[in-house]
């Protein structure tokens, strides 16, 4: 089953989120939990046992009214060209696939262990404490092309797997060799009504996220850990751009720097 | 060793005092030590090999008998005609009722299966539910257009030749794991004499090795 | 021969079996199927299969009315998602309609006619016999008709203009007459203000401010970022993505956080506030179009003229009833001024409770004075053709807020829009008697109308019936639409248009029509005619995603089977406005007095007294407030984002907070003169001082148990007590005990 060699990566998926443009209307949220089939926790659920592929906090710049200002920031799995959560896993349930960047969680593998969780520096990794379970009827609501997974797995964003099976279907039965990049968009970048999720190849320096990622506004969460993130995030506001800076980054001096290059 | 019951007990002391024969026989087993073993060693093999199929897989009948061999060979049809690939690229594994209604609105003969198509699906418009050899757990994700279109793989490399059959097996499936018998093949140990008798991740990843195909959990598990 | 066995014969038999049993695939083989068993349990789920199709509709879930496209596998509707090129929603859907799937399997749907208990709201749901409720709602009808009583009968409509507005009408024609009632919104009042300023006699036309053609915005607490039907486009202005943008709030919302300009302005004060601004206009001459000085000085009889007026309200004086200085009074006035086509948009932020009429006609002036109107400007006039369908039914729109308390014997609420805030205390105290009843025609034993309701008779749910949605409230254009279904009813919802004609056949009118779907479905396609045989405007075909004028159509029923297929209907025309025909102090100049009596803010909104009293803010759209039947997955952003403090948390400036007592957490108890609550106090350093901002939505574990009622925030604000409930004083007081 080992595929890290003979390789030759023509994509790598990655996603831009521009955070002016985000308006919190949590549009993203739902429709990732539409796609991907996340089940409505029980009532009982406390605040941190719910379930989520990408969820949008609140950043403020700590300042009190009037100064006061605060930001939207989306945060789905950053499938990070190092991903801690891989070196950590047990049992292998976490993947990098070489040929798209996708970092792949297979939860019929995974024994529950939430090592990886405990890895994650974005918090991106979430857990199932219950039985999904719908109200009564709506499996008939489920995704066919996303399997409901089962309790206590972990489980996070795949960039809409399911998608991108269904666009190589397509270009499969059209005759297009599977070496060949697809293009597709996940759920939160259609469901997006601002248009603040931009998704796409990074390998292609022609391709809309290359460029944006590549802009003077872009940053990344917590890059001085080395975990290579392939969301980007993108603010003129240069509080906001800080918001990506780490304990590390203070260590070294960085955080006093007036921003980030 | 043998003799009444009756005198069972005060024996005991005299069996406990043990004759070289005897303790031979220890060592190595009496006849019927052998046998004894003989005969659960074959009650076990029995049970493994024999019993456990028999009680681990339920029996379904399909709704209704279907004969491949009379469409393709009296009425002259192609495989295409009901297996075909959608606009989207997905492939259409069992027709939905409509295509069958095309032909058989009302009855062209006087077959059981058939009267059965037309009395209790077509003319209701209710879809037939059709057992599916072939069906794979929901976890998942194969597509036929790579391996048909792409790969140009036969379909009876996976699904044998019931194209020529002359009507339905009974579709049977594991009670525990609910997934049917053609996942795992007909032996219970596993696949079977033809390449097609298994359906499992092995058989998978095998023929992936073979052609060199890039592998990753996420190509076939969703 | 008889075999000596002993103990040890069988552990030797034993041993062979376990030897054998190993040596057989059994044991490796329940081990296998075991392990899968448990990714297999029951209790996951199992997505429907089947293949894949799209369809195309229009979401009923608010009157908004964007485009969707339904994902159905096999005959399941599965998702939601938005249709690029729609000529209404262009390609957006808020998270409502994401999840419209989900509302068919809703906990809250019915499953049968359903009686509540008694007349509480916490009482619990009975299903009753649907047929004998029928019955005995005819009989009620057939006594009424017979003693000749023309009152007592009403009709709420929560949806106006659509269809089956029409056949409701008709139903009480029928009936000997009765009211058919509406509630408007926020969005109604505001465009119901425009109507004042032009004269009776002009050709009528509804409001229809278009962002797209705006350089600059001033908007009074419009939710253009916030609530759900954030279609206002976010990102730089700079670049030209969107107009520059001046939000006036209190609060500091998503609009308001994300304005190029945040304008802090006391509630209360927003009518001065307009007037200051129009003084700056006229005063300045910033707007050189002779005619807006020709419109300043025109005569109002007694009344004078709209200049006049304004010296009443300066920048320097309006100043200290707002909390913003002249220059910033006139910095914005300049802004518009410059970035011409300006738009000033009104609404106020309907979570928290509509702007009034003064506000919301103040606001209209300035449009007028910055010549928005007309074809160089950002504000439409929607021509009749495109909005009006000549129905002609004889009970006109009365307001539910006009007719008297205790007036009620039987009032009908239309579910069909299970979100409407409506304040279930206001309904209840029209009813007349003991013996008077709500019914609602619902999906769900949820939403105001259903939790206001006696008996619910259960209709359809969004996607499983064609309704239809005209053109939205100050919407850029005209538009109408289909919803046809993208789902099949259950056997127990029954089509409102039907349950019409089961209470006519009940109360023994022999009516026209015997099929109330028929009769629905003959008005549907009569609209599409009228339509198309009026030549106007443009048809959007989902099929091919193109639009074509209307003229290209062949068929004289060719509308209607695009708009059976999800399509829509534009038209982008726009009626010209005579100058003479506008009255800035209103029709009969009757503004001038109403606006002179508000120049030191509404009571109750400024303080202007020292005494500093909290007032109270509701975030969000009331549409979540009220309106508890939303799509299950909705609960992520309530409980797994914080996106959404839920209606629980009463969030206020730390230093308020501090000055009050009440530590970050502690349980409080939140009065108005209206009603009481139990919050949770959240520091909140985006707050101004001394405002409470009580959060829109169900609490963080409510979404999805019908059993909670929402109204109460309602009732908080003293919804249904008056109109304008924007400015509610409250006390916040911390609460010790066990249960807090």
């Amino acid at each position: 089953m080992s595929t890290h060699s003979g390789v030759t990566a023509t994509t790598s998926y990655a996603m831009v989120i521009d955070l002016d443009k985000c308006t919190g209307c949590g549009a993203c949220m739902v429709g990732c939990a539409v796609e991907n089939n996340i089940s409505v926790p029980p009532v009982a659920a406390a605040e941190n046992r719910g379930l989520t592929w990408i969820r949008v906090y609140r950043v403020d710049n700590g300042k009190e009214f009037p100064e006061h200002r605060s930001v939207c920031v989306p945060i789905p799995c950053q499938h990070c060209d190092n991903a801690p959560c891989i070196h950590v896993c047990p049992v292998t349930a976490v993947q990098m696939d070489e040929s798209t960047g996708i970092v792949g969680q297979i939860p019929t593998r995974c024994m529950g262990c939430r090592y990886c969780m405990a890895a994650c520096p974005y918090h991106a990794r979430y857990f199932n404490w219950f039985d999904p379970i719908w109200p009564e009827g709506m499996e008939d609501t489920l995704n066919p092309d996303v399997s409901p997974r089962m309790r206590g797995v972990a489980e996070k964003c795949n960039f809409c797997h399911g998608r991108l099976d269904r666009a190589r279907e397509l270009a499969s039965a059209g005759g297009r060799p599977t070496s060949e990049p697809v293009t597709y968009q996940p759920a939160c970048a259609e469901a997006c009504p601002h248009g603040a999720i931009t998704f796409g190849n990074m390998l292609d320096e022609s391709s809309e996220v290359y460029q944006l990622a590549h802009g003077p506004h872009a940053f990344r969460l917590l890059e001085a850990l080395g975990t290579k993130p392939k969301v980007t995030y993108l603010s003129r506001e240069p509080w906001v751009r800080r918001i990506g800076l780490s304990r590390l980054d203070m260590v070294r001096g960085l955080a006093d720097a007036p921003e980030g290059a | 060793m043998s003799n009444g019951a009756s005198d069972h007990r005060p024996r005991i002391e005299v069996t406990n005092v043990p004759t070289p024969q005897q303790e031979r026989g220890a060592r190595r087993l009496s006849t019927l030590g052998r046998v004894l073993l003989a005969l659960g060693l074959a009650a076990g093999l029995a049970a493994g090999w024999i019993a456990l199929p028999a009680f681990l897989y339920g029996r379904q009948e399909q709704p209704l008998a279907f004969n491949h061999l009379v469409h393709v060979e009296t009425a002259a049809m192609s495989c295409e005609d009901c297996h075909s690939f959608g606009v989207d690229g997905s492939y259409v594994g069992i027709p939905p009722l409509s295509a069958c209604a095309d032909c058989h609105s009302e009855a062209q003969g006087d077959s059981e299966a058939e009267r059965i198509l037309v009395d209790d699906f077509v003319t209701p418009g209710r879809e037939i539910p059709w057992l599916v050899y072939a069906r794979q757990p929901d976890n998942v994700y194969f597509s036929h257009a790579p391996h048909v279109r792409l790969a140009e793989i036969e379909c009876r490399r996976c699904h044998g030749d019931h194209g020529k059959s002359e009507t339905t097996p009974v579709y049977q499936y594991n009670r525990i794991s609910t997934y049917s018998r053609n996942i795992w093949g007909p032996r219970i140990a596993g696949g079977g004499p033809n390449e097609w008798d298994s359906m499992k991740m092995s058989d998978c990843v095998s023929c992936h090795a073979e052609r060199g195909v890039h592998d990753h959990c996420l190509m076939c598990h969703k | 021969m008889t075999l000596d066995l002993t103990r040890r014969s069988l552990l030797k038999f034993m041993g062979g079996a376990v030897a054998g049993v190993v040596l057989s695939p059994m044991p490796w083989k329940l081990l296998d199927d075991a392990s899968i068993w448990t990714q297999n349990w029951s209790r996951i789920a199992r997505p429907p299969r089947g293949p894949i199709s799209w369809r195309d509709t229009t979401c009923t879930l608010c009157p908004a009315g964007c485009g969707l496209r339904a994902r159905l596998v096999g005959t399941s509707f599965v998702s939601a998602w938005p249709v690029s090129g729609h000529p209404r929603s262009a390609g957006l859907v808020c998270p409502l309609g994401l999840a419209a799937a989900q509302m068919r399997f809703h906990p809250a749907r019915l499953r049968g006619a359903a009686r509540r208990e008694a007349a509480r709201i916490d009482a619990p749901w009975l299903v009753v016999d649907a047929d004998g409720a029928v019955t005995d709602l005819g009989r009620r009808l057939a006594v009424r008709r017979a003693r000749g009583a023309t009152d007592g009968l009403a009709l709420l409509d929560l949806r106006p203009g659509r269809a089956m507005s029409q056949l409701y009408r008709e139903f009480l024609d029928r009936q000997g007459g009765g009211l058919y009632l509406t509630l408007p919104d926020a969005w109604q009042a505001s465009a119901a203000a425009f109507g004042g300023l032009i004269a009776a006699s002009a050709v009528a036309g509804a409001p229809a401010p278009d962002l797209s053609r705006a350089r600059s915005v001033l908007s009074f607490g419009a939710p253009l970022h916030d609530g759900w039907r954030g279609g206002f486009p976010a990102g730089d202005s700079e670049n030209g993505h969107r107009p520059y943008l001046m939000q006036i709030d209190a609060a500091a919302t998503a609009t308001a956080l994300r304005a190029d300009r945040w304008l802090v302005a006391r509630p209360g004060s927003e009518a001065p506030l307009a007037l200051a601004l129009a003084h700056v206009l006229v005063n300045e001459t910033l707007n050189t179009d002779p005619r807006v000085a020709a419109l300043a000085d025109a005569p109002h009889g007694p009344a004078g003229s709209f200049r006049a007026l304004l010296a009443d309200f300066s920048p320097e004086r309006v100043s200290r009833v707002t909390g913003l200085s002249p220059s910033a009074l006139r910095d914005t006035a300049r802004e518009l001024a410059n970035r011409r086509p300006a738009l000033v948009v009104g609404v106020g932020d309907p979570g928290g409770g509509p702007l009034g009429a003064e506000e919301e006609a103040a606001v209209w002036s300035l449009n007028l004075l910055l010549g928005s109107v007309g074809p160089d400007g950002a504000l439409g006039l929607l021509p009749a053709t495109g909005i009006d369908f000549a129905d002609g039914a004889s009970p006109t729109a009365t307001s539910l807020n006009d007719i008297p308390d205790g007036s009620l014997d039987l009032l009908l609420v239309d579910g069909s829009f299970p979100g409407a805030p409506v304040p279930r205390e206001l309904l209840r105290r029209k009813l007349r008697g003991p013996d008077s009843l709500i019914v609602a025609l619902s999906g769900f034993a949820g939403g105001a109308a259903a939790l206001a309701a006696d008996l619910v008779l259960p209709t359809p749910a969004p996607g499983e019936w064609t309704d239809d949605v005209p053109t939205p409230t100050l919407a850029a254009h005209a538009s109408y639409a289909w919803s046809p279904p993208v789902a099949a009813p259950p056997d127990w919802a029954v089509h409102p248009a039907e349950w019409l004609a089961r209470l006519e056949t009940a109360s023994g009118v022999t009516g026209n029509f015997t099929s109330g779907r028929a009769r629905h479905e003959a008005e549907l396609v009569r609209r599409a005619a009228l339509l198309q045989s009026r030549g106007r405007g443009q048809v959007f075909d989902p099929r091919d995603g193109n639009t074509t004028g209307i003229a290209n159509l062949v068929d004289p029923n060719a509308l209607g089977s695009v708009l059976a297929r999800g399509g829509c209907w534009l038209d982008t025309a726009s009626l010209a406005l005579d100058d003479r025909d506008l009255r800035l102090l209103g029709r009969d100049g009757e503004l001038a007095a109403r606006w002179r009596s508000l120049s030191g803010g509404r009571p109750g909104g400024s303080a202007g007294d020292g005494a500093e009293p909290l007032l109270l803010t509701i975030g969000g759209d009331l549409a979540v407030a009220a309106g508890s039947v939303m799509p299950p997955v909705l609960n992520k952003l309530y409980r797994e984002s914080e996106l959404h403090g839920g209606s629980r948390k009463a969030a206020l400036n730390p230093a308020t907070a501090r000055r009050l007592g009440l530590a970050d957490g502690v349980a409080a108890e939140l009065r108005t003169e209206h009603a009481t609550r139990r919050v949770v106090i959240l520091h909140d350093p985006s707050l101004p001082p001394d405002l409470v901002r009580l959060a829109s939505g169900p609490g963080p574990l409510e979404l999805g148990d019908p059993g909670e009622p929402q109204t109460d925030i309602l009732e908080l604000g003293g919804a249904s007590q008056r109109p304008v409930w924007r400015l509610t004083r409250v006390v916040l007081k911390e609460v010790r005990d066990v249960n807090a």
